[in-house]
């Protein structure tokens, strides 16, 4: 592991316990992320993207979720070898995360101040009222909120989407962690609120080298945050690459596929392209590569063996047979 | 605000149901009209139907004439204790009356208040929510008003006031209890029928120009009968321990006629010497409260179209 | 926010006034008071007086005035029986039935909230399953028969407590457990399916990542939220306890307000029943309002959605 890499999750397996049979949500999963990068995730839903987060923090919901395999290499340590107790302490104050809606991640009868107030009771020494709201205060002005001092008493309902959102922030980089994990961040946003959002995100990038996992289904948020991209499929990571050649040139028929998904603006088109077929049942998946049942290119190696990994010049990798040596022209 | 409490309490989220370890699901899924049949409450059914059965046959099982009695026989008891025989299966009460023949005619009285009373408070209740939740405006003001005045008489209190001004009697039993469970229907279908009301496919029909009175049998009724089904088995169970307690208090149905709460009441006097008097009735009202919960409890999930797959 | 309370306490106006109009129609539907004030051997002049008197010849409208004008300055009419005016008779007794409601509202909550927030916090364990055995049980029991087999079991088989009366703890035990084992099961109930409902949220889930203690999460985020229904529960609780209450008192001779409305009922002594019931009425209502008020303090949403 390189001295700047802070997480190197290695052949990470979710599985979930259903009444309707067994769900590989995340099934062999690797990938790394180094200080200061903004990597982003997507996928379609039932991809694996948020499930691999929660297994990250150790959240997975039980007892029908359990992690069953691999490794979550966190500075160094392996977080699937930790107590519940140290990793209680390793979330909120050294890996954090923002979800999706504002609203419903701010408990409604507590007032923000005393939400934000959260991460240093328990994690840092700080004590004292006042030591306490000074921190808070900090932190919300970091963030971009107005005359923070006035509104510690308000309640969650008493701001707007943006705002809320812009809190949930606060409290996520209150301990100054060194991993945040940002699942659909401005799904939930208006467009102008969401650019404003991003805006931060990067700022706080940058000035607290902070790495993030961007969770995203919306391919124009990636490319405009993004540094490097991981594209899931069906639980598995398909391909990665830098931001610029995944959307230049695509490797996986799946990310191109994504790609020519997304109209551009001010080309003419009659119908708007969309990908074939539907997202595999992730209780009985192929046997193959998953997404050969969709894929225009497949040939018959594809429905019979799941692609191994193969190393791209550029940089990032790339599991698909198109690809591999042997069967690359 | 206090509507949607009610609901809370009255359609309290199923639990006390079946004990069934759900699981986490992933994929959207539900229950199959098969799925739904195989968690069928056996248990409650067969007591449900027992009690049913009782009522309507008793004069073809009881093995005694339930108001033919002996002095020479009062306080026998149960036939596993000493003393006790099989003519006389739960034994007698102090005035030598078989207590299993009393018990199924007693059923006969609380499954004919039961039902006469959920039918009429229930219709009644109905058609006050629909009235009120559709039309609003003072229509809504004035009978919810009168809901919430009459809810403010504790429900036992309220009973007896009127048990007071009308005397006592099976009649009588029916109109009190329809008076005291009218308000809960009226109250929480009315519920209903306000969140329903604001859905498109009303206003649909509104803009095509159907009259307030098919909207309201077409549209509305349908759509709240789920509700008021479950709300009415709730009730049910509620209505066979006020009946009881009713004629525990001497002002239901008059002896001789045997009605569970009235054996218990005599129970109460004998509790030192024949603890049979005041357990056996009063474990044939728990037996019949708990199958119609159980039971209501199951009919609440299978007819819940959230839970259902197309 | 004041715009609500004034709403609400306006709503418990004209809800008493209701009451009193029910209660001024059931008492003329109980029968003719001319005939059971007058004396044994009255004589149809003067029980014709009595009527004068009374006021029974002016019209129903006029009558029911002079009933509410009376009610408001405490005057009830009078017991037939015990010969005092039947508010201080009825206010005489409602103490003993207040001290029992509240040992069973104290003993429901001691028992239900830990049970229901254990149940839904070790959901599927044999607690929980214990826990909804004792809800399911509890709401099917009809409370007098759980009053009967207490008795049975402590005071017949095993002697350790009395059957009646009110005296000390040991006479209070009994009762108020009997009357609190229908509102525990309810709680209990709506306890867990709270606490399921909030631990499955959003919030619960960001506690969680933010790395606070389980018991914090449990104690802090999650029951002020669960809390929220179950305080209003606990309102209408009270009119079950007040209910519960008229039987209970009468199975264990506990000298309270609802056993003196019961031997009234048979006496035929109409006026206390009345007062009885307006006086048992107006203090529920009045509970409930507070409850109100309390909710929207625990609430913060709620003073905004009132604003609009």
């Amino acid at each position: 592991m390189s001295a700047k890499e802070i997480l190197k999750v290695n052949h990470l397996k979710t599985y979930f316990t259903t009444r309707r049979g067994l769900v590989k949500a995340v099934d062999d999963v690797g990938f790394h992320i180094s200080a200061g990068e903004i990597v982003g995730l997507v996928g379609e839903s039932g991809s694996g993207k948020s499930i691999t987060c929660l297994s990250i923090l150790g959240l997975v919901p039980q007892p029908a979720g359990r992690i069953v395999g691999g490794e979550i290499f966190f500075q160094g340590e392996d977080l699937l070898k930790k107590t519940e107790n140290e990793m209680r302490r390793i979330r909120g104050s050294k890996i954090t995360i923002i979800l999706q809606d504002p609203l419903t991640s701010l408990n409604p009868v507590f007032s923000i101040g005393n939400q934000v107030a959260e991460p240093f009771k328990y994690h840092t020494e700080v004590r004292g009222r006042k030591n306490v709201i000074e921190r808070v205060v900090n932190v919300l002005t970091c963030v971009g909120i107005p005359s923070p001092k006035s509104r510690l008493k308000d309640f969650p309902h008493q701001f707007s989407g943006g705002m809320r959102q812009r809190v949930v922030a606060g409290m996520s980089i209150a301990c100054q962690p060194q991993l945040l994990i940002a699942d659909e961040p401005t799904t939930a946003l208006d467009v102008t609120i969401q650019a404003q959002f991003l805006r931060l995100i990067k700022t706080l990038q940058k000035e607290q080298n902070l790495a993030v996992i961007f969770i995203s289904h919306d391919l124009g948020i990636v490319a405009e945050i993004c540094d490097r991209v991981l594209v899931m499929y069906a639980g598995r990571i398909i391909e990665s690459g830098d931001v610029f050649r995944i959307f230049e040139n695509p490797a996986h028929p799946y990310t191109e596929g994504l790609m020519k998904s997304v109209p551009l603006l001010g080309s003419k088109v009659d119908t708007l392209f969309s990908i074939n077929g539907q997202p595999p049942d992730l209780r009985h998946l192929p046997q193959g590569c998953r997404f050969s049942p969709r894929c225009t290119k497949a040939m018959e190696v594809c429905h019979r063996e799941y692609p191994p990994k193969t190393l791209l010049a550029s940089g990032g990798f790339v599991n698909c047979w198109l690809w591999d040596e042997h069967y690359h022209d | 605000m206090r509507a949607g409490i009610e609901e809370v309490v009255m359609l309290d989220s199923g639990d006390g149901s079946a004990i069934n370890i759900p699981t986490v699901e992933i994929a959207p899924s539900g229950n199959t009209l098969k799925q739904t049949l195989k968690r069928f409450p056996v248990v409650p059914a067969t007591i449900l139907f027992l009690v049913l059965f009782s009522a309507i046959f008793a004069p073809l099982i009881a093995p005694h004439d339930p108001q033919a009695f002996s002095i020479s026989k009062k306080l026998l008891p149960p036939f596993w204790q000493k003393g006790g025989s099989f003519e006389y299966i739960l034994g007698t009460d102090h005035m030598g009356r078989d207590l299993l023949s009393r018990l199924i005619y007693g059923a006969r009285i609380a499954v004919l208040v039961s039902v006469v009373v959920i039918v009429s408070a229930g219709f009644l209740g109905l058609m006050v929510a629909m009235l009120a939740g559709y039309f609003g405006g003072w229509v809504d003001l004035v009978l919810m008003r009168i809901v919430d005045i009459q809810m403010s008489i504790p429900g036992l209190l309220f009973a007896v006031a009127l048990a007071g001004v009308l005397k006592p009697g099976l009649k009588n039993v029916v109109i009190i209890l329809t008076v005291w469970s009218w308000a809960v229907f009226a109250r929480v279908v009315r519920g209903e029928v306000l969140s329903i009301k604001e859905r498109d496919f009303v206003a649909m029909a509104k803009v095509s120009g159907s009259s307030s009175l098919f909207i309201i049998v077409k549209h509305l009724l349908p759509n709240v009968l789920n509700t008021f089904v479950v709300l009415a088995t709730l009730q049910v169970g509620r209505l066979i321990i006020f009946e009881a307690s009713l004629s525990y208090l001497g002002l239901g149905v008059q002896p001789p006629t045997p009605a569970w709460g009235a054996m218990l009441a005599d129970g109460r006097n004998y509790i030192v010497d024949a603890w049979w008097l005041a357990t056996v009735p009063g474990l044939a009202i728990l037996g019949t409260c708990l199958g119609i919960n159980l039971f209501g409890d199951w009919l609440r999930d299978a007819l819940d179209p959230k839970l259902r797959q197309v | 926010m004041q715009k609500y309370i004034l709403g609400r306490v306006v709503q418990v106006i004209i809800c008493i006034w209701g009451i009193t109009l029910i209660v001024f129609i059931l008492g003329r539907l109980s029968g003719d008071p001319a005939l059971l004030y007058a004396p044994p051997d009255a004589t149809a002049q003067d029980i014709k007086k009595i009527r004068t008197d009374l006021g029974l010849n002016k019209s129903v409208i006029t009558q029911y005035w002079v009933f509410l004008s009376k009610a408001v300055q405490g005057d009830l009419g009078y017991s037939f029986k015990w010969r005092e005016s039947s508010i201080s008779l009825v206010l005489s007794r409602i103490p003993a039935t207040i001290q029992l409601a509240s040992a069973a509202l104290l003993i429901t909550l001691i028992i239900a909230l830990p049970i229901g927030i254990l149940s839904a916090v070790k959901r599927g364990s044999i607690l929980d399953t214990f826990g909804r055995i004792f809800a399911l049980l509890g709401q099917s029991m009809p409370t007098f028969w759980a009053g009967i087999m207490l008795m049975l079991v402590f005071s017949v088989t095993f002697r350790i407590l009395p059957t009646s009366g009110r005296g000390g703890l040991k006479h209070l035990v009994l009762p108020a457990l009997a009357l609190g084992w229908y509102p525990s099961a309810a709680i209990m109930r709506l306890t867990r399916s709270g606490m399921l409902d909030v631990l499955d949220s959003e919030y619960i889930k960001m506690a969680k990542a933010k790395g606070i203690p389980h018991t914090v999460v449990v104690f802090k985020h999650a029951l002020k939220n669960a809390s929220i229904p179950v305080v209003t529960l606990l309102g209408l609780q009270v009119a079950q306890l007040f209910s519960g209450a008229v039987i209970i008192e009468t199975i264990f001779g506990w000298p309270g307000m609802g056993r003196l409305v019961i031997q009234a009922i048979s006496t035929g002594d109409y006026p206390v029943v009345q007062a009885g019931v307006l006086l048992t009425s107006i203090t529920l209502i009045v509970t409930n309002l507070l409850v109100d008020i309390l909710y929207v303090y625990l609430d913060p949403r709620i003073k905004y959605d009132q604003a609009k």
